[in-house]
């Protein structure tokens, strides 16, 4: 869902071509949204993770609700997870 | 050039000094000269005012032209033409010179977001460290001989400002009499009794908060990390994953911009 734009990249030093480009986005997301989950998982406590299991077949709107109700530093990880993403971007973006 | 004299008009001065042939000679000469500078500054008011000012024309090129050529570059004409083709010189470096600092600009620009950026992790870094400390401090339990002590700990605490208030109370009444007195003594003695009782529940209370760290930090390495590495790759399968990460990469974007825009 090409979350970063090329000119943020750019704005950063980051260059790349629409194949890399595309490529490069898609793993930025992965990653985000992958370390976001593993936050909210080791936030729970022993009865929520079983509550949590439970809601394997549900629908996106359900798991929403879910980990609202029951993680309230959600907001908190959100933010704190694509800053720590977006900063170790920054620091590599010369590697990259 | 010599000194200006006035134009001559009509040939050799006829009061000059007649009494030597030689003398004559030379002084028509140099009235020869003069008379000819004389035209040609009369044809070229600016002329010399112009060559006294080297700003204004490229010194060395003008030397290798002819005169003629130097002539046609002094007038008007001339040197608006000079000063379109040094302009047009001049264009690539002014062009190169723009170029060098735009790229000065942005290499500012972007070390100075890099910064930001890392900045902005270190705190988020924090954050999330401080949140999981308190999130385990919560999580680890209280032995019953910690809890029993905090108590009792507490409890003298409260007994002995309480004390300490009634000594001040009573020393610093004016009147105070012997009784008063008797009873400030006895005072201070429950004081220093209750004083030996705080160390002895303040080094127990050491011993249970020692105990206590070694079981959070126990905690932290086992507190269910089997299920919950089991629960992130298991929830990589379930159905909905996708939509639910594409609502959790919408969210984090849509806080970073507002963030953002808040800060600038």
């Amino acid at each position: 869902m090409n979350t970063l734009s090329k000119e943020f990249l750019q704005s950063i030093g980051i260059e790349l071509d629409d194949t890399a480009y595309l490529a490069f986005t898609e793993h930025f997301d992965t990653t985000l949204s992958t370390r976001i989950i593993n936050e909210i998982i080791d936030s729970l406590d022993e009865t929520q993770i079983a509550q949590f299991n439970q809601l394997q077949s549900a629908d996106s709107n359900q798991l929403w609700e879910w980990v609202r109700a029951n993680v309230p530093e959600l907001s908190d990880i959100i933010q704190d997870e694509i800053n720590i993403l977006l900063g170790d971007l920054a620091e590599n973006s010369d590697q990259i | 050039m010599s000194e200006r004299r006035t134009p001559s008009t009509s040939g050799p001065d006829p009061n000059r000094d007649m009494s030597s042939a030689n003398t004559t000679e030379d002084a028509d000469i140099d009235q020869s000269i003069d008379d000819l500078e004389d035209v040609f500054n009369n044809e070229n008011p600016a002329g010399d005012a112009r060559r006294e000012r080297p700003g204004d024309l490229q010194e060395s090129n003008l030397l290798d032209l002819s005169v003629e050529e130097q002539e046609t570059k002094l007038r008007p004409e001339g040197l608006k033409e000079m000063r379109i083709s040094i302009r047009e010189a001049a264009i690539p470096s002014i062009n190169s010179l723009d170029r060098g600092k735009d790229k000065a600009r942005d290499v500012r620009d972007k070390v100075a977001k890099k910064a930001f950026m890392l900045e902005r992790r270190e705190s988020a870094k924090q954050r999330k460290s401080a949140r999981l400390e308190a999130k385990l401090e919560k999580a680890t339990p209280g032995t019953a001989k910690y809890r029993r002590l905090s108590r009792k700990y507490g409890m003298v605490n409260i007994g002995l400002k309480d004390i300490q208030k009634n000594i001040s109370r009573l020393d610093s009444a004016p009147d105070a009499r012997a009784k008063e007195r008797a009873k400030v003594i006895g005072l201070r003695e429950k004081e220093i009794q209750l004083r030996r009782d705080m160390l002895k529940i303040e080094k127990k209370v050491a011993v249970e908060k020692k105990a206590r760290r070694k079981l959070k930090e126990e905690l932290k390495e086992t507190s269910n990390a089997e299920q919950k590495a089991w629960l992130k790759e298991e929830m990589q399968s379930w159905p909905s994953i996708g939509k639910f990460r594409e609502g959790l990469i919408k969210e984090a974007m849509r806080k970073y911009k507002a963030k953002n825009e808040a800060v600038s």
